[in-house]
């Protein structure tokens, strides 16, 4: 039993896996008759198509723009025009003023036609103008039961309720529309009836108490927490200021006290130290004390100095100070000690340095008291915005905590709201008479509708009540889409008279003038033709701005319409809306110009020549290797696939250089030339010998030897009695070599540079690159048509490129 | 047939003498053999056999051999910018190219000319009147004398005094009218049939609308041509002034050659050098390059020459950190672009060929064919489609449609290097899983049923009969078919090109390398490119493709029994 089920999986899974494998030949089909501009659309199909790219790739129509600009060089005689006979010009020339006179008429005729199908519709809008405004209301109305039978009331909480409705009418007004769309909840949750302003005052004031109690509280609390918190933050930055300034000054003195002072301590040690070095060389001291009288101050300069050691010890910044003095001062003890006399000049010094000192000192003890406390101060306020941000903080999520638990209350207010809200436009609805009102109503209401959904989901979730309304949306859409489509159809149908009625007389104007210019012109005058360079600058700016742009709204549009109008009958003529449209706006915009036919020609005449070329070649060389024997028979082939082997792409410098230097002496045969581009294709020798060779091993060599017998020579019996019975597979050598080299890119890359010149590989590839990159239409379009051709071929000679790929599958 | 044998030759050995004299030695040696061979066929009656396959010899010779030899010639030696010239070109070059001359007073020589004129139109025929230090010359329309191909390096032309009222120009006479005047004056010269009319002369106001005609027979004519007064000895050509117009100067030659006595390696030796005529001082010759040396005594480069350098190419990939960074990184992709394609492909190939592989399956020629679609699209369209349509970034329907559809966010396809990677992975396993598939199919066709009928009276399973029947069998065929996949894939040089031509660039590299470059692509950046064309560096790295690939080929011929079959015939 499995085994029969097996196959039916298969098919199943293959059913689903083949669309998705082969999705990218499928968006090359569907997007090459695509109408509308592929790449800026958001839809990977397109139900509007259109031959029109493949019309622009094969036989590119000479529109409005092309004619004017062939005028315009028929008349100056620019190249190729400048070879032209007079005849030949006139006979273009008139050709053409009839061709743009048929393309204005043309466009008028369709402009009519489409204006006729725009009428209709309309008309059929209107004459079911009630129809539709049933249908609508029905659909609001639905919504509406909807809403109310589905509104998430939470009865059970009347104070959450409270609560919500509080917080929605406080700011509102006894007239606000709000108020008239909650009073009944209010009179229901409050007990007043409400009649007056009066009554609602009362009425909000009692829901206030409510509100007060778990809300309005904490936020009255928090408001107020968050003035302390702003005070505080004040406070603490008048602090910090006045921290600063003191610790700037205490920086100032301990600068002085590190660098002035010190460095006059420091010469004093120096000094002293000297001094305890002559002490030691006795005879000096006696001399050294004469000099120094004794003073007054002797013991008590002592203590000043262990006074200033004690004051400066206290700030570690001066520890080196301090040691500094401390060392002086044991310098000066010693000498007490010793009784030497009275030391002079180092007292003077450290008199003059106290004296200095001492007030520096004393304001630099006042700073550090200052700044201890400031810095307290500062601590202070900070623990204290700590704190009151803990309290925010707690504060804030009791609040959110609570404004949880009133989500299903405003979920319920806002629906209410919502439902009022339709209601009143129901009920304006309902007093529409004429169509194009109820058009920008629905407008109206689809864009409340959406913008209710849109703060819906985003407060509360998609839910089952979001998708109802965003259904109910996109029922009503097509009006949207409506409203501008008929908007931009006047705004079209308005302006295009104009460039229109313009054309109509500068051609006329023209017309009158041409044999003139064309006559001076012909008589080596440099002419200019204001008319033309008029009719151009209208095609370029006038029709572009004021017609091009809305025609592609409208097309568009009308595209979206046929898709989501409810009325099937009506896409007859949004159709042909978007039809003419579009054909007037293939006669007026200008197309990117392209060589796509002579791409392929190139592209046909090298593969062909040079396939029929290899082909020849092969037959030949393959017939000694069937037929005769020779040194190196057994090995020539696998030699040659063996050099073969190498990638072509490898030697592409080689190949670049050997046309570069050929061109220089044979220009066929350069560079950027199409005969040298086949010259390059004809090296792919080995592996076709290898295939003709086979099948020359099976024609019986019976038939060659008897006409031998006859009296033909060998040579003879190759191309008389070989060559016809070999056919069929010459034919398919010619296909498959064909093929390769019309799928080959990196040579033809290299070698060509004129655009005229591409072949069609690399006119595709420019294609998808540079300014026709945003073209998907026409890229699309080409790609598939040199793809058919190609895949219907490889598909049916499959059995051959298999095996060719088996045995010489490392050629590139 | 005889005459035709002859012709044929003259052309072969002709033009392979004039390639050998102008150092194309490869091209010439190449043509001498084609020619020595095809006389050997066609002569000798033994080799009648050989008769057949001469088209085919000289294409495969010059379009696979001669490229061939030229690679790997080229990989050796330093062509490419600066180097494009042979040495002989670079010095013919500095021989006679305006461009290496000085004028040899800042004194401008006064000139006038004339022209034939057509229907008041000027034309080509013009005719030159000097005025040196108050004589009269006539020159004559210069005529080339130093050629390459097409290209003229040198025209020369001819001064004659004018002594009297005629002049006589290789026996043509011209006649001035009128005579005796100073330049100014003289407005016609007369030959026998033409008349020459004044056409421009630098200060005639006159005049000056024909300046643009003269300015096209300056750059036809004159801008390399030398005119020889003979009275003087001494060269006239026409420069561009200070002041932005063409005037006529006495010029000098830079370069001339002369020899000199060089010392090489000991032994002093005569050689032929060029000298700079200014300073007396020979050119220093480095690395096919020529420099000069100026006043400050520092090295001028002057012209590149196409020089063997030796292994110099190939120690760049490893010396120069600069380039073997990025090379490393650019060959261990290769391996791994080329590995990971095969290996996926192949994997889903089977897949899909063990699927069809069921006899029950109805409709499976149907789903053959649309599975073998993504090989039968020529390759250089899908690949243009996955750039251009699926996986661009912006515009792609992927980012732009289906990953946001699905709830993911756009992906950088093409400048992330490894979403990049990826990119070029799905791409081409998208495009070779087919061939995979039918290969395998193939394979799986050719396994006898006997095997599995015993197998399955032995009682083996599903799992047992793949595991140890299918696969090992499958492989043996497969397997040279998927080392020459691999071979394929490391160079599939349109794939990577067209999808997103190796970018995103690596960052800090010297040369032109991109996160997804495989070699191949790498050679044709460094050929056609970057910043200069590095065609010698470029050959080197083809070179080893050609070592690498000429490995897997050989190797591949040995698994797959290829000697064999032939030898077996």
């Amino acid at each position: 039993m499995i085994e029969k089920r097996r196959p039916f999986l298969t098919h199943i899974i293959l059913w689903i896996l083949i669309p998705v494998i082969l999705f990218p030949i499928i968006w090359i089909v569907s997007t090459s008759i695509r109408r509308d501009e592929a790449i800026f659309s958001t839809k990977l199909f397109s139900s509007r198509v259109s031959l029109q790219n493949y019309r622009d790739l094969i036989a590119p129509e000479k529109n409005i723009p092309a004619l004017v600009q062939e005028m315009q060089s028929l008349i100056l005689r620019t190249s190729p025009y400048d070879s032209w006979e007079e005849k030949r010009l006139k006979e273009v020339l008139l050709e053409d003023i009839e061709a743009f006179k048929g393309y204005l008429q043309e466009t008028r005729d369709r402009y009519e036609r489409a204006q006729s199908s725009f009428d209709n519709i309309n008309l059929a809008l209107s004459s079911r103008s009630n129809n539709i405004k049933e249908e609508v209301l029905v659909s609001l109305r639905e919504l509406k039961e909807y809403l109310e039978k589905n509104v998430p009331v939470e009865e059970s909480n009347e104070e959450n309720l409270k609560i919500v409705l509080y917080q929605l009418l406080y700011p509102e007004s006894y007239n606000s529309k709000l108020f008239i769309y909650l009073k009944e909840d209010l009179e229901k949750v409050s007990d007043y009836h409400i009649n007056s302003p009066e009554d609602y005052e009362k009425a909000l004031s009692a829901l206030e108490k409510t509100y007060q109690i778990s809300l309005g509280s904490l936020k009255t609390e928090l408001a107020q927490l968050e003035k302390k918190l702003e005070e505080n933050s004040r406070n603490y930055g008048i602090a910090r200021t006045e921290y600063e300034k003191i610790e700037e000054e205490i920086l100032s003195i301990s600068q002085i006290l590190n660098s002035e002072v010190k460095s006059e301590i420091t010469s004093l040690l120096e000094e002293l130290k000297a001094v305890e070095i002559i002490k030691n060389t006795e005879n000096k001291l006696v001399s050294l004390s004469k000099d120094i009288s004794p003073g007054a101050f002797a013991p008590p300069s002592l203590e000043v100095l262990n006074l200033l050691i004690e004051n400066l010890s206290k700030y570690p910044d001066f520890y080196e100070l301090s040691n500094s003095l401390r060392e002086i001062s044991s310098y000066l003890a010693s000498y007490e000690e010793t009784a030497e006399g009275n030391l002079a000049s180092p007292y003077l010094v450290l008199e003059n340095l106290y004296i200095e000192t001492s007030p520096l000192l004393i304001r630099l003890e006042k700073n550090v008291n200052d700044i201890q406390e400031a810095e307290k101060n500062l601590i202070a306020l900070k623990e204290e915005n700590t704190l009151l941000k803990n309290q925010q903080e707690l504060l804030r999520e009791g609040i959110k905590k609570v404004e949880e638990t009133l989500i299903p209350a405003t979920r319920a207010e806002q629906v209410q709201i919502f439902i009022k809200k339709i209601e009143e436009q129901i009920a304006g609805i309902e007093e529409v008479t004429k169509f194009e009102e109820l058009v920008s109503y629905c407008v109206s209401i689809t864009k409340d509708l959406l913008n209710f959904v849109t703060s819906y989901i985003m407060d509360f979730g998609e839910d089952n009540l979001s998708s109802q309304i965003e259904a109910t949306t996109n029922k009503l859409s097509w009006f949207n889409d409506y409203s501008t489509f008929s908007d931009r159809f006047n705004k079209f149908s308005k302006n295009l008279d104009t460039p229109l009625e313009k054309s109509n007389s500068l051609i006329s104007d023209f017309e009158k003038k041409w044999a003139d210019l064309l006559r001076a012109s012909l008589n080596g005058e440099k002419v200019s033709v204001r008319e033309l360079d008029e009719l151009y600058n209208i095609i370029k700016t006038d029709y572009v701005n004021m017609v091009g742009s809305n025609i592609s709204v409208v097309s568009r549009k009308a595209g979206d319409l046929m898709d989501t109008i409810p009325y099937r009958e009506l896409k007859k003529d949004l159709n042909s809306v978007d039809k003419e449209l579009f054909r007037i706006n293939q006669i007026w915009t200008q197309k990117t110009k392209h060589y796509f036919l002579r791409w392929v020609k190139n592209s046909i005449v090298v593969a062909g020549v040079a396939a029929l070329i290899t082909t020849f070649v092969c037959s030949l060389a393959a017939y000694p290797f069937s037929r005769m024997r020779f040194w190196g028979r057994k090995y020539g082939i696998l030699a040659m696939l063996l050099i073969q082997m190498f990638p072509s792409a490898v030697y592409m410098i080689a190949v670049y250089s050997l046309l570069n230097l050929l061109g220089k002496f044979i220009p066929l045969l350069g560079l950027d030339t199409l005969t040298g581009l086949t010259f390059i294709y004809l090296g792919n020798i080995a592996y076709n010998v290898y295939l003709i060779k086979g099948y020359y091993d099976t024609i019986p060599s019976s038939l060659e030897e008897s006409a031998m017998i006859d009296g033909a020579t060998r040579f003879q019996t190759f191309y008389k009695i070989v060559i016809p019975l070999a056919l069929p597979i010459l034919t398919v050598v010619v296909i498959l070599t064909f093929m390769n080299i019309f799928n080959e890119f990196v040579f033809a890359r290299i070698i060509l540079q004129d655009a005229k010149n591409y072949t069609y590989a690399i006119g595709l590839w420019t294609f998808s690159s540079g300014p026709y990159q945003t073209e998907w239409g026409l890229f699309t379009a080409a790609a598939l048509l040199g793809m058919l051709p190609m895949t219907v071929l490889f598909l049916s000679l499959q059995k051959y490129i298999v095996s060719g790929l088996t045995k010489g599958a490392v050629k590139g | 047939m005889w005459l035709l044998l002859i012709a044929f030759n003259a052309l072969f050995i002709g033009a392979g003498v004039y390639l050998v004299q102008n150092s194309y030695y490869e091209l010439g040696a190449i043509l001498f053999i084609a020619s020595f061979l095809i006389d050997l066929f066609i002569i000798n009656p033994r080799a009648y056999p050989y008769r057949y396959t001469i088209p085919a010899l000289i294409f495969l010779l010059l379009l696979v051999v001669y490229p061939i030899c030229f690679t790997i010639k080229t990989a050796f030696t330093n062509y490419g910018t600066g180097h494009i010239f042979t040495r002989q070109e670079a010095v013919e070059r500095l021989l006679y190219d305006p461009n290496y001359t000085y004028a040899e007073s800042e004194e401008a020589i006064g000139f006038k000319v004339f022209s034939v004129f057509e229907d008041s139109k000027p034309t080509d025929d013009f005719i030159l009147l000097f005025d040196i230090n108050g004589e009269l010359y006539l020159g004559d329309v210069p005529s080339p004398s130093k050629q390459r191909g097409k290209e003229i390096l040198l025209r020369e032309g001819k001064t004659y005094k004018v002594t009297s009222e005629e002049v006589s120009v290789d026996g043509k006479v011209f006649k001035l009218s009128p005579f005796p005047e100073s330049l100014e004056n003289i407005n016609m010269i007369v030959s026998a049939d033409k008349e020459y009319k004044s056409l421009y002369a630098l200060d005639d106001p006159a005049l000056q609308k024909n300046a643009y005609h003269f300015i096209m027979l300056v750059q036809k004519y004159l801008a390399n041509a030398e005119y020889l007064n003979q009275d003087q000895g001494k060269i006239i050509g026409i420069r561009v002034d200070t002041d932005g117009k063409w005037k006529f100067f006495f010029v000098e030659r830079l370069y001339r050659l002369a020899y000199r006595e060089i010392e090489e390696d000991g032994k002093v030796s005569q050689k032929m050098v060029i000298v700079n005529t200014r300073t007396n001082e020979p050119l220093i010759e480095d690395k096919g390059s020529f420099y000069d040396i100026d006043e400050n005594g520092n090295q001028v480069f002057l012209i590149g020459y196409t020089a063997w350098v030796g292994l110099e190419n190939f120690l760049r990939i490893f010396t120069d950190k600069r380039i073997s960074g990025p090379f490393m990184n650019i060959f261990v992709w290769t391996i791994m672009w080329s590995l990971f394609s095969v290996l996926l492909s192949f994997l889903i190939g089977l897949v899909f060929a063990l699927a069809l592989n069921n006899e029950r399956l109805r409709g499976r020629n149907v789903y053959r064919t649309l599975l073998i679609i993504p090989w039968a699209v020529p390759y250089f369209i899908s690949v243009l489609t996955w750039k251009n349509g699926i996986l661009n970034e912006t515009y792609g329907i992927l980012n732009k449609i289906i990953l946001p559809f699905l709830g993911l966010d756009p992906v950088k396809w093409f400048n992330d290097q490894y979403w990049a990677k990826l990119a070029c992975i799905i791409v081409n396993t998208w495009l070779t899983f087919p061939y995979m598939m039918t290969i395998s199919l193939g394979a799986l066709q050719s396994i006898p049923d006997e095997l599995y009928e015993v197998a399955a009276i032995d009682g083996a399973g599903k799992w047992q009969n793949f595991r140890h029947i299918t696969f090992p069998l499958l492989l043996t065929v497969v397997a040279p078919l998927l080392i020459s996949s691999f071979a394929f894939t490391f160079n599939n040089f349109t794939l990577i090109y067209l999808l997103n031509s190796g970018g995103p660039p690596m960052v800090g590299a010297t040369t032109p390398a991109g996160h997804t470059d495989i070699l191949i692509s790498y050679v044709y950046k460094l050929a056609f490119e970057g910043r200069g064309q590095e065609f010698g560096f470029a050959s080197a790295i083809s070179v080893i493709i050609f070592v690498l690939v000429g490995g897997i080929s050989l190797l591949n011929f040995k698994i797959s029994g290829a000697f064999e079959e032939i030898r077996n015939e």
